[in-house]
């Protein structure tokens, strides 16, 4: 491994914080996954637990802080330097903004100083309902959505192409880290490169749950997968910078396609076409008999 | 929308503003000139809301919105430049400004128009930023509470300048400018095609819009001389003239407003040294 390796990676989607989802159950656990955060080369990982809005015994924004000082300190204790920082995976719930606007939760990403971002849990199979409206009335409420893995999202993963008139509206789209090394499927990790090679991605994370099924050392393959099809450039943007501004709360610097091809001008050669050449050529067959 | 199709200037390094400062005199000049045709242009009729558009993207209509918003402040009118590009805006980059809130906030009744106006210095000039990109921008320009704002602006300032989308295959642009007291069309020399800006011109004419003429961004200035206005009246023959100014493309604009009604320009500015190429 080069010196160059994806050096200060920085993580957005990790779910740290033990006993409050689906990730890992007890401190120690947590704190093997720190341990394996640092060797894998991520330096700051921003804890972001589920929550759902509206359902009882949801964890606000003072628990989360709280759980996150308790890691600090014990990582400290054991002189593991990572930083964290809190965060949470919200659930679009049809009236998020209003959940978002009452302000007591506070579950923005990260230190929210000058640019605050919201990740967006999207659900696997379907959009939820009116989800570009959703995204812009977030935005009314100054946040700026973060949507956590489309590529894993059946609609979104046939077409990809959807999320660019999110994207320019800005909300800013991740996609996992395993997604691209093909840890969920083919269709999912062409949709997640197709994604990252337009520059409509512009962040990677693990969405680490466990040290084994889906491990923060996921981000390091994705990187290195990053930088052998488009460069350690890209790999970089995508792995550190990028995610570090979300981190830190700045505004995103400007969009780069990692091919330099504008995004709207390429569609992804899918299914349909193929079937449109076949029959269009079946077509021409049929009528020259 | 192409967003990421070609870098406009001001995204390739230049400046977008090119009021202050020494370097862009000519341009800056030519900003003034506008705003001198504008004000003759005004004598007719009242001129208190402008809408600024171009046939297609990439033009350059946030940077002319933008000086010319500057060149009118500098005159000593009160003015608001409005980022109305809810598709792709870039009003606020001139400014250093963000646009997180800003129109759309106050359509959408979030933020009352005084807490969405930001003050720009040194020239006392008022700013609205697009404020969140709407799912449907157009229904949002058109609606009734549109409407009520630019009143509101009508009441508030003495200029207000509408910073909007392409009018060819959108009609958010249209719609304004339905609304507006004149449209000034943005089109960039050597780069839109004619039957581009007759198309956008035909559409403004569908909605009755005033078109006070057209602005003539990114003209090159030739090694024959500083001063050279041309006027852009149909023409067919733009041809390239490579000069040493080729590399370096002027982000900052020469400006020329000239008629698109079917007569020859009228040579409102104090300079009108057209070449043989530029006017026919």
């Amino acid at each position: 491994m080069s010196a160059s390796t994806g050096q200060g990676m920085v993580d957005i989607h990790h779910h740290l914080l033990p006993g409050l989802d689906d990730g890992p159950r007890d401190w120690g656990q947590s704190l093997a996954m720190a341990r394996a955060a640092v060797r894998s080369g991520i330096r700051t990982v921003v804890a972001t637990p589920h929550v759902h809005p509206g359902r009882p015994g949801q964890p606000g924004r003072a628990a989360i802080v709280e759980m996150v000082d308790e890691l600090r300190s014990r990582l400290a204790s054991e002189g593991c330097e990572l930083e964290v920082l809190p965060g949470a995976e919200v659930y679009p719930v049809p009236d998020l903004a209003r959940w978002l606007a009452q302000g007591g939760p506070g579950w923005e990403l990260g230190q929210g100083a000058r640019t605050r971002y919201v990740l967006l849990d999207l659900p696997l199979d379907r959009l939820p309902p009116h989800f570009d409206r959703l995204l812009f009335e977030v935005a009314l409420g100054g946040l700026i959505p973060v949507i956590a893995h489309p590529e894993r999202n059946r609609q979104l993963a046939e077409r990809p192409q959807a999320l660019v008139p999110l994207a320019e509206r800005g909300a800013v789209v991740q996609v996992t880290a395993q997604s691209l090394t093909g840890g969920f499927g083919r269709q999912a990790q062409q949709a997640a490169m197709w994604l990252v090679r337009h520059g409509v991605a512009r962040v990677v994370a693990t969405d680490a749950h466990d040290v084994v099924h889906r491990s923060p050392r996921a981000l390091q393959e994705a990187w290195r997968h990053l930088a052998h099809h488009l460069g350690v450039e890209a790999a970089d943007r995508l792995c550190v910078h990028w995610p570090r501004q979300v981190a830190r709360g700045e505004p995103l610097s400007d969009p780069v396609p990692a091919d330099g091809q504008p995004a709207r001008r390429l569609e992804a050669p899918g299914v349909r076409d193929l079937v449109r050449g076949l029959r269009a050529w079946w077509e021409r067959r049929a009528s020259s008999f | 929308m192409r967003r990421r199709a070609r870098p406009s200037p001001s995204e390739r390094g230049g400046p977008m503003l090119v009021m202050d400062g020494e370097r862009y005199q000519l341009a800056a000049e030519a900003f003034r000139s506008l705003r001198t045709n504008l004000q003759y242009a005004a004598l007719g009729r009242p001129l208190q809301v402008l809408t600024v558009t171009a046939a297609g993207p990439d033009e350059g209509k946030s940077a002319v919105t933008a000086n010319l918003a500057v060149a009118l402040a500098q005159g000593g009118s009160r003015v608001l430049a409005v980022g109305a590009d809810l598709r792709r805006p870039s009003l606020h980059r001139a400014f250093g400004l963000d646009y997180h809130v800003g129109l759309t906030s106050v359509l959408m009744g979030r933020v009352a128009l005084e807490e969405a106006v930001r003050r720009v210095e040194p020239w006392g000039l008022d700013v609205l930023p697009s404020g969140p990109l709407p799912p449907n921008p157009a229904e949002m320009l058109g609606s009734r509470q549109m409407e009520a704002l630019l009143e509101a602006m009508r009441q508030r300032w003495e200029t207000v300048l509408l910073d909007t989308p392409p009018v060819v295959a959108l009609s958010d642009a249209a719609l304004l400018a339905a609304r507006s007291d004149g449209v000034l069309l943005v089109v960039s020399a050597h780069q839109t095609p004619r039957d581009v800006v007759v198309a956008a011109r035909r559409q403004l004419e569908q909605v009755g819009a005033r078109i006070l003429g057209v602005v003539l961004n990114r003209v090159r200035p030739t090694e024959s001389g500083r001063y050279h206005y041309y006027y852009y009246y149909y023409a067919r023959d733009h041809q390239r003239r490579p000069g040493p100014d080729d590399t370096a493309a002027p982000t900052a604009p020469g400006l020329a407003l000239a008629g698109l009604d079917g007569r020859p320009p009228q040579p409102a500015a104090s300079r009108t040294g057209a070449t043989g190429e530029g006017s026919r």
